[in-house]
Order: structure tokens, then C-alpha cells, then sequence
């Protein structure tokens, strides 16, 4: 099933744009990694919707929850009146979790399409559509790029770095904005962006460059389109690349079903 | 909040996990066989293992201690007298006394995995290399001369006194003169090449992974003749009299006439055909990529017998199958045992070995 839905038509969705493009594989890596970026831009929309929701609600949410902490049944329903009832909250990381698929499946076809080595020639043979044109032609896939054998790592670790500067960057777009509930969620952003930009760093130092291409444009992706969807992000990148203190994020008002005031959040995202 | 955090830490390294995960294949390619009438070898992973023909019990294993920095191993090994040459994905090439599997020489002139089997002819290892040379070696390991093609080289050349047909990925098979390198000829033929060429009088047999067998002459490599098969042609011809054998990766296996060409028969087994046949007097013995061994009458293809691994994992059965003695010896990839010595009359399993 994942063979049939996910990685073979990526496979061939890559080969083709790899011969349409005067067999250039990295090229074909960078169109393709854009062109799926595209196709889920609803989804990833969506869910940094949901995660800036999310985020400005906290603050509200944590008062509620410390308030009907011991009437769960209260609690539900004050959740549910600014619209994070469970099932609401459970379909907001739907986007994100169908994300994986498609970043995995890409993965996978990358490694499929280069076919290094006799077992992995073999699996793009069986992964080939029969109608595909002059597949036998394609073989072996040219994957030299400047100095980069894209099946092999990068010997002078230009693309390590710039998987490293990249995810860094996309890294900081995707972290939301701190909503003055205390140092330790900032805290937490900040672990999670450091150690993804340290993971993503030693698998690009490991893997082949190929991947690392993959890495790096998936990265810029992330990184202009938030800066496109959202202002205080972009905001925040302008105020850095200027070098100026950096800006802090809007704070709105919110008021509870009894009408306790907790100056912090926004009432704008109940459900009506 | 502690646990809040212990859970993102824990998310992102699920996430990483997942993602290292996808890039870390198993294998590379299947174990590669040799045999001469009282051992077995057997090439696969970290290790080369000598086995007794008789029982499987192991006689000697290479490296003998455990060593990261040697393997992996995948080609067939060759047996040359007293020495056994093995190639590494580690980009060294070794031999080995055959008797004990102690080292005699590394050859570490590569700068690529070596894929391809050695090949030995003479007073000469040649040693093709994914680096697109072929590296030609004395037998005390010196290196001699060095060819280089347009693409990697997957494929064992064959190598005679006078010549060595090297095939290339770069789509072309080249003749080299056997004392220094120099190009005799090359042809340009319509597709990849990933097996060894067949020699057989005057006639080399190579197929490629474009569909086709072609029948060249060996002194100027003109086209004599060619069959269109289903799908890739990636093992070896089998040459018997004035007939030729060979599989493809559609599962189909052709028996053809060798002078001109045209097709006696063709099977069809069911999934792809990837290692070189093997005949025996009127039997023809070959493996199909799905775990099954098949003895088939080389008159008219029809099937003696037909035996599946019995291992659910045995899905794949891809390497050179070796008959030595009354055996048919098979290695499959991830299989609960690493090899199995079938009856060459019934198939029924004699042995097994397992690390």
C-alpha cells in the first residue's frame, strides 16, 4: 500500500522531471521538493493556523484549566466553547501528521531513484511504471553535481552546513511567537529548534547529498512561506537580518464564559 | 511543564529516528558463491565464510575477529589455486589463503566501492571498481595498469591472456589489451551493463539492462546478433554445446541458439531472474527473485523441480546460484538461514548454514 500510494508514483514523478530536465537530478530534486511543497501548502497552512491558534489561546487555556481543575466536565465544555474540543484538537495535528508521509515518501524516492548500489537498482526497476518512456536510457542516473556525488556525503561539508544554517532559519519562522507565559516554553521552542537543527545537521553529514539538496530547499520552503503567511514572523526576520532588537508579538484580550479577564488571549478564536 | 518538554525531546527523537531510519538500507546487494569440490564460500555482509561441501560446517571465517573496517562483502569470491580473491564495498580488494582465510594482501587503490567480483587470468587480478577503473594487479597485489570508462564499473570484466571485456554502466563494453590497458576496441550498446560477459570461441555473450542479449565478435566487438528479452538481462549467459541460457528480470529464461540467434524456448518463472544459470548434463538449474530454485530440462524448459526456501523472509533470491558436487548451493538475502544446499535431483534441502 505505501509502495503503491507514496513512494512509487514519487519514484516516477521523479525520474521523469529528472529526464525532462536534461538529466540533472539535483534539479529534479529542487523542482520536485517545491512541487510537493505546493500541492500541501493547504495542509501546511492549516496546521500553522491551528498552531497560531494554539498559541495564542495558551495562556486562557491554562487559566481554565487551572480554574475547573477539578470539574472536568465544566472544563470540557469551556474548551469546547472557545473551540478546542477534543475532537478539534485531535484534527488539528492532522495536517501535520500527513506531512510525514509525504516528507518520508520523498525521502525514499530520492534514495529509490539514485539506485547506488545492485539491490537498490533492482527496487527502482520494480518501482518503474511499464509506460514510462525510455526508462532503460536513464540508467544510470547521472548524480555528479559540481563537486557533489550526490549518492556519497558532501568532503567538504558545504551542504552540511548549509542543512545546518537552513533548518536554523525555517526553524525559527515555524517557532511561534512567545505568548509571555514564562521562560520555560521558550525554553522548550528553543530545545526543540536546536536539537532538530542538530539532528538534520549530523543525518546531512552521514547521508548522501542528494538528501541534503532535499534538506536544504524543504528548509527554504518552510521558511518563505511562513515569512509570506505571517506577518510577526516576517517581521522578526527583517528585524534580524537589520541587526535590530527584535519585535515582540501582539498581545490581545480574552475574556472566560464568566467574564474573568485574563489580558493575554484572544476571545476572537471561540467558536461561535 | 518538565514533562511537557520530556515530551517534545522524546517527539523529536522519534521523528529523527524515523527519518535515520528510512535512509539506513539492510543490505546493499545479495551474498555472492563460489565453491570448489570440498568447500564453499560464501561472501555476504561483514564476513567471508569457508563452509565443508559435505555438512556446512564452517571451516574459517574473514576477517576472523570482528572488524568494522573490512567488508562489506557481496561479490562472488574466486577460488585461483591456492588464493581466494574477495572485493569489498570498504573499496579494498583481498586474497586470502584459501585453506585458512588468513590475508595475504589488500589492495586499497580504489576510491569506490568495489561491486564487481575479481576476475583472474594468468599472472593478473583485475579488479573493477565503481570508480569507473578497472585496476589490473599482479598476484603479489602490485598494480600494474589501470583503464578507465565513462561510468562506474558494476560488473566482473572476463579476462583472457590476450584481452579483458570490461562492461560499463557507461552503456559500452570495452576490449583492453591484457598487458598494458590499451583499448583494443569498444562498442556502444543500448543500455547499462551489469554482468559479466560470456565467452565462448569467437563469440562474446552480454547482456544489458535495456531488454537485450547481444552476440558480438570478440576481435572487433561487431554485432553478430541480438534477442530482445521482457526486461533487464543483468546475470550471465550460460553457453552448453550450441545453445545459450540466460534469465531476465522479468522472470523470463530463454534458451537460444548460439550461432544465429534464434529462441528454442522461453519460460516464464514468475519473478525476475537475476543470477547466471547453471547446466548441468540435461538439467538446468536457476533461482527466481521470489525464494524458489527451479531444475528445469534444458530440451524444452519444462520444470523437474521446484523448491521453496522455506523461510517466510526468503523473499529474495537474487545471487548466482553455484552446483558443486550432488548440490545446488543458494544464498538469499534476510532469511532466517544464510544459505541452503539443495539435493541437485529433487531439491530437497541438505543443509544449511547459519552464522
Amino acid at each position: 500500500m505505501w509502495n503503491t500510494l507514496i513512494l512509487y508514483p514519487f519514484t516516477n514523478a521523479l525520474l521523469l522531471l529528472y529526464s525532462v530536465v536534461g538529466n540533472s537530478f539535483t534539479l529534479a530534486i529542487v523542482i520536485f521538493t517545491v512541487l510537493i511543497r505546493l500541492v500541501t501548502i493547504p495542509l501546511t497552512v492549516w496546521a500553522q493556523k491551528n498552531q497560531q491558534r494554539m498559541t495564542e489561546m495558551q495562556p486562557v487555556m491554562k487559566e481554565i484549566q487551572e480554574k475547573y481543575k477539578d470539574q472536568p466536565e465544566k472544563l470540557q465544555a469551556e474548551m469546547a466553547r472557545l473551540g478546542f474540543g477534543p475532537t478539534t484538537m485531535l484534527g488539528g495535528c492532522l495536517p501535520m501528521l500527513l506531512q510525514f508521509p509525504i516528507m518520508i515518501g520523498l525521502y525514499q524516492s530520492i534514495t529509490h531513484v539514485m539506485a547506488v548500489s545492485p539491490l537498490t537498482l533492482i527496487d527502482l526497476y520494480h518501482a518503474i511504471y511499464p509506460i514510462f518512456p525510455n526508462f532503460d536510457q536513464l540508467i544510470p542516473v547521472n548524480n555528479h553535481f559540481f563537486w557533489l556525488n550526490l549518492a556519497l556525503p558532501d568532503p567538504y561539508y558545504v551542504l552540511p552546513a548549509l542543512v545546518v544554517a537552513t533548518t536554523w532559519l525555517s526553524q525559527q519562522m515555524v517557532t511561534p511567537a512567545p505568548t509571555g507565559d514564562g521562560g520555560q516554553a521558550a525554553e522548550m521552542a528553543r530545545s526543540m529548534s536546536l536539537s532538530t537543527t542538530v539532528v538534520f545537521g549530523f543525518m546531512s553529514l552521514q547521508f548522501a547529498s542528494g538528501l541534503s539538496i532535499y534538506f536544504v530547499v524543504s528548509n527554504l520552503a518552510t521558511a518563505i512561506q511562513y515569512a509570506w503567511t505571517n506577518e510577526y514572523q516576517r517581521k522578526r526576520i527583517i528585524a534580524f537580518l537589520k541587526r535590530e532588537p527584535l519585535p515582540k508579538p501582539e498581545v490581545k484580550k480574552v475574556t472566560t464564559s464568566k467574564g474573568s479577564k485574563s489580558g493575554k488571549a484572544l476571545k476572537a478564536g471561540a467558536k461561535k | 511543564m518538565i514533562q511537557k518538554i520530556r515530551q517534545w525531546w522524546l517527539l523529536g527523537f522519534v521523528f529523527a529516528l524515523l527519518v535515520s531510519a528510512c535512509g539506513a538500507a539492510p543490505a546493499q546487494s545479495w551474498p555472492g558463491l563460489a565453491a570448489s569440490t570440498d568447500t564453499v564460500y560464501i561472501a555476504f555482509g561483514a564476513n567471508v565464510f569457508a563452509l565443508n561441501v559435505a555438512d556446512g560446517q564452517k571451516r574459517w571465517q574473514f576477517p576472523a575477529e570482528s572488524n568494522s573496517n573490512v567488508g562489506p562483502f557481496f561479490s562472488d569470491p574466486v577460488l585461483d589455486g591456492d588464493a581466494l580473491y574477495v572485493t569489498s564495498y570498504n573499496k579494498s580488494a583481498y586474497a586470502l589463503e584459501a585453506k585458512t582465510g588468513k590475508q595475504i594482501w589488500e589492495f586499497k587503490g580504489s576510491t569506490d566501492r568495489l561491486i564487481a567480483a575479481p576476475a583472474v587470468s594468468g599472472d593478473a587480478v583485475y579488479i573493477a571498481s565503481a570508480d569507473n577503473h578497472l585496476y589490473a594487479l599482479s598476484k603479489k597485489g602490485d598494480l600494474k595498469w589501470t583503464f578507465t570508462a565513462k561510468n562506474g564499473l558494476w560488473a566482473t570484466p572476463f579476462a583472457t591472456d590476450k584481452a579483458v571485456y570490461i562492461p560499463s554502466m557507461d552503456h559500452s563494453l570495452y576490449a583492453v589489451d591484457a598487458s598494458n590497458g590499451r583499448v583494443l576496441w569498444s562498442v556502444e550498446l543500448n543500455g547499462a551493463l551489469a554482468g559479466t560477459p560470456t565467452l565462448d570461441k569467437e563469440t562474446l555473450y552480454v547482456g544489458t539492462l535495456s531488454d537485450t542479449l547481444y552476440a558480438l565478435n570478440t576481435s572487433n566487438g561487431k554485432e553478430k546478433w541480438k534477442v530482445k528479452s521482457d526486461g533487464w538481462v543483468w546475470g550471465s549467459a550460460v553457453v552448453d554445446g550450441n545453445t545459450l541460457y540466460f534469465g531476465d528480470l522479468k522472470g523470463s529464461i530463454f534458451s537460444v541458439n548460439s550461432s544465429e540467434g534464434k529462441v528454442n524456448w522461453k519460460q516464464q518463472l514468475g519473478s525476475s531472474v537475476r543470477g547466471a544459470p547453471v547446466v548441468v548434463g540435461d538439467k538446468l538449474f536457476v533461482t527466481a527473485e521470489d525464494g524458489l530454485a527451479f531444475a528445469l530440462k534444458t530440451s524444452d524448459g519444462s520444470t523437474l523441480w521446484k523448491k521453496s526456501i522455506d523461510d517466510e523472509n526468503a523473499d529474495r533470491l537474487l545471487g548466482n546460484p553455484v552446483v558443486v558436487n550432488d548440490l545446488v548451493v543458494i544464498a538469499p538475502i534476510y532469511a532466517k538461514n544464510w544459505l541452503y544446499a539443495l539435493n541437485i535431483n529433487d531439491g530437497t534441502t541438505k543443509w544449511f548454514f547459519k552464522p
